[in-house]
């Protein structure tokens, strides 16, 4: 059996790498609640490349205006064809920002369109439990971005299984720290994003 | 018998019939019966000519036929135990092969050596025609699934042989283990019994509370998936027709090539057990085996990572990878009906069942000459004895 493996998406236009410290993260998180046997590095992986194919579960954030190259559209949507899935987070947390608009428009040209996933969705049941649906970032909270608490997440179905999971949470800012940093927090608020590698790994 | 022989050898007739006249040549078979009927087959003949010839052989008239452009066909079919209940078509007839259904064609084949066919949803009775022969089996209904519990440990293997599963239409319940005391299920999750499933497909050892009742529902009658090493677990090994040995990374790298087996990681299968039989071979080593446990059947595949064929193998692979896992909990699913009952195979192979009732072909005999004639000197030989025998008698005194 292969180790889990974190694997960031790259993309041509805008900052793909601006959570540096998420992928870490939530390695750290997975080991610490989970016996899934997970890679202690994460990978970055073009999104233009075929090598996505060997990530499942991939992860794309930014706030910049994202334009995918046809190749990229084109290995999307095979990568969700076959079965990944994608997490998009929009680092903008901007409901009217560049990022969310221009991420949804060419993500929905490349998989399909975006749905309100429901709060009772198993991606908040699967390991931990989040009856009130997708946890709520403190830019959020803050009234930081578009003022807004986001209720509900996104997702382009495959079927009945998520294809690609858009956030509007600012989930890459919420967990962008060292691991360590963990031990301050009352509740640790990495838990959500082991949900996620939990729901991709089992459906 | 032998009087009425004698006498009807006596007329020295011999019937000749075309193959398709015999049903309507019945009731001269009856009243008039002939020493000998010979008939000519154009085209195969149908089960009741065919019974009639056996039915007036029986009775005493030497039966004889050939049929120069019958050709030597035949065809099976078996349903395949799956959601879609596909129908494997085979057909022999040592040249090209027209299969159809009850509505049209369904292909033509070369089958100088056996070909088969795989018939999505084919209606009514399948049947095979070869120049002037023809062969037909009925198609029984298709019977419905229990579901499939998939265990293992949470992992990319998981999510895609679950994926697969049910995209093959499998019903499939699942416990997959993420922590200590922490899974992940999806469905009831019944007491583990053939009333309730059709097969177990553990992906690793991680069997969880099902593990213990896995050797009494294969003895029962259910099916069992071991992949990897999942034959090495307690709870299944003494029941697995191998046992894993360490585990191999694949020679090959791409999985896009027509190999997609030779790319991916494999626990050869060690310690065949003898009642086991090789399904497939890496190198020297093999790769799966089956075996019969009681009244259900073990398969293990020493894949590992079947995934990856799926997500990185060539444009074809979803199909493919989900065909493969669909087939494999098929080959082994408990199924409410036992094996064979809903088959009528017995136009399957018509030529045979002909040689069957009738015997080889044979030229027909010649008119006037009784197919059991006595030979020429057998009467004055008789004679010559019974003269003689009086004439002993007379001899000495004795009446």
């Amino acid at each position: 059996m292969s180790d889990f493996t974190f694997c960031t998406v790259q993309y041509e236009s805008g900052d793909w790498d601006s959570a540096p410290l998420v992928p870490a993260n939530l390695i750290d998180s997975v080991a610490r609640y989970t016996a899934i046997r997970v890679a202690p590095s994460g990978v970055t992986v073009p999104l233009a490349s075929r090598d996505l194919f060997r990530y499942p579960l991939a992860y794309l954030t930014g706030h910049l205006p994202v334009r995918f190259t046809d190749l990229e559209r084109r290995i999307l949507h095979e990568f969700c064809e076959r079965g990944g899935l994608l997490f998009v987070d929009d680092h903008n947390h901007d409901v009217d920002g560049l990022f969310h608009k221009t991420a949804t428009e060419e993500l929905a040209r490349a998989t399909g369109a975006f749905v309100e996933l429901p709060n009772s969705h198993a991606l908040y049941s699967c390991f931990f439990r989040f009856d009130d649906g997708p946890p709520t970032t403190s830019h959020e909270l803050n009234g930081w971005g578009d003022n807004l608490v986001h209720k509900h997440l996104r997702a382009s179905l495959h079927g009945d299984r998520i294809a690609v999971l858009y956030s509007n949470k600012d989930y890459s800012s919420e967990w962008g720290y060292h691991p360590d940093n963990k031990r301050f927090l009352s509740v640790d608020n990495t838990k959500f994003g082991v949900n996620i590698v939990v729901y991709a790994l089992t459906r | 018998m032998a009087l009425w022989r004698l006498r009807a050898g006596a007329t020295g007739a011999v019937q000749r019939v075309s193959g398709d006249a015999i049903e309507r040549e019945l009731a001269t078979f009856i009243v008039s019966p002939a020493a000998a009927v010979h008939v000519t087959f154009e085209d195969t003949p149908s089960p009741a000519a065919r019974d009639v010839l056996a039915a007036v052989a029986r009775a005493g008239t030497r039966v004889t036929w050939t049929g120069a452009s019958l050709t030597p066909l035949a065809i099976s079919a078996e349903r395949m135990r799956e959601p879609s209940a596909p129908v494997i078509i085979a057909a022999a007839s040592g040249g090209q092969v027209e299969l159809r259904d009850g509505i049209a064609v369904l292909d033509t084949l070369r089958a100088d050596a056996g070909a088969t066919l795989e018939a999505r949803s084919p209606a009514g009775t399948l049947g095979a025609r070869a120049g002037h022969s023809h062969a037909a089996v009925a198609v029984g209904a298709p019977v419905a699934l229990k579901p499939v519990l998939v265990l293992g440990r949470a992992s990319w293997e998981s999510k895609f042989t679950v994926a697969a599963l049910e995209e093959a239409g499998w019903a499939v319940e699942v416990r997959l283990a993420v922590a200590p005391g922490a899974d992940v299920t999806q469905g009831r999750l019944g007491t583990l019994d053939t009333s309730r499933y059709a097969a177990v497909v553990a992906l690793d050892s991680a069997l969880g509370p099902a593990g213990a009742g896995i050797v009494r529902f294969v003895r029962h009658g259910g099916g069992l998936v071991l992949l990897g090493g999942a034959g090495s677990a307690p709870a299944v090994r003494i029941i697995a027709p191998a046992r894993p040995g360490p585990r191999r990374m694949p020679l090959v790298r791409s999985l896009g090539g027509p190999l997609p087996w030779d790319a991916l990681p494999l626990y050869p299968l060690e310690s065949v057990r003898l009642d086991a039989v090789r399904l497939a071979m890496r190198g020297a080593g093999v790769a799966a085996a089956a075996r019969r446990e009681g009244a259900g059947r073990v398969v293990q595949v020493g894949y590992d990572e079947t995934w990856r064929w799926r997500m990185q193998g060539g444009d074809d692979a979803v199909a493919a990878h989900r065909a493969w896992w669909s087939r494999l909990v098929g080959s082994v699913a408990a199924s409410p009906q036992p094996d064979g009952t809903e088959w009528g195979s017995a136009e399957g192979a018509p030529l045979a069942r002909l040689v069957d009732a009738l015997g080889p072909s044979s030229p027909a005999p010649a008119d006037g000459k009784p197919p059991n004639h006595l030979p020429p000197w057998l009467l004055p030989a008789t004679l010559a004895v019974l003269l003689a025998e009086w004439t002993s008698r007379r001899l000495r005194g004795a009446r």
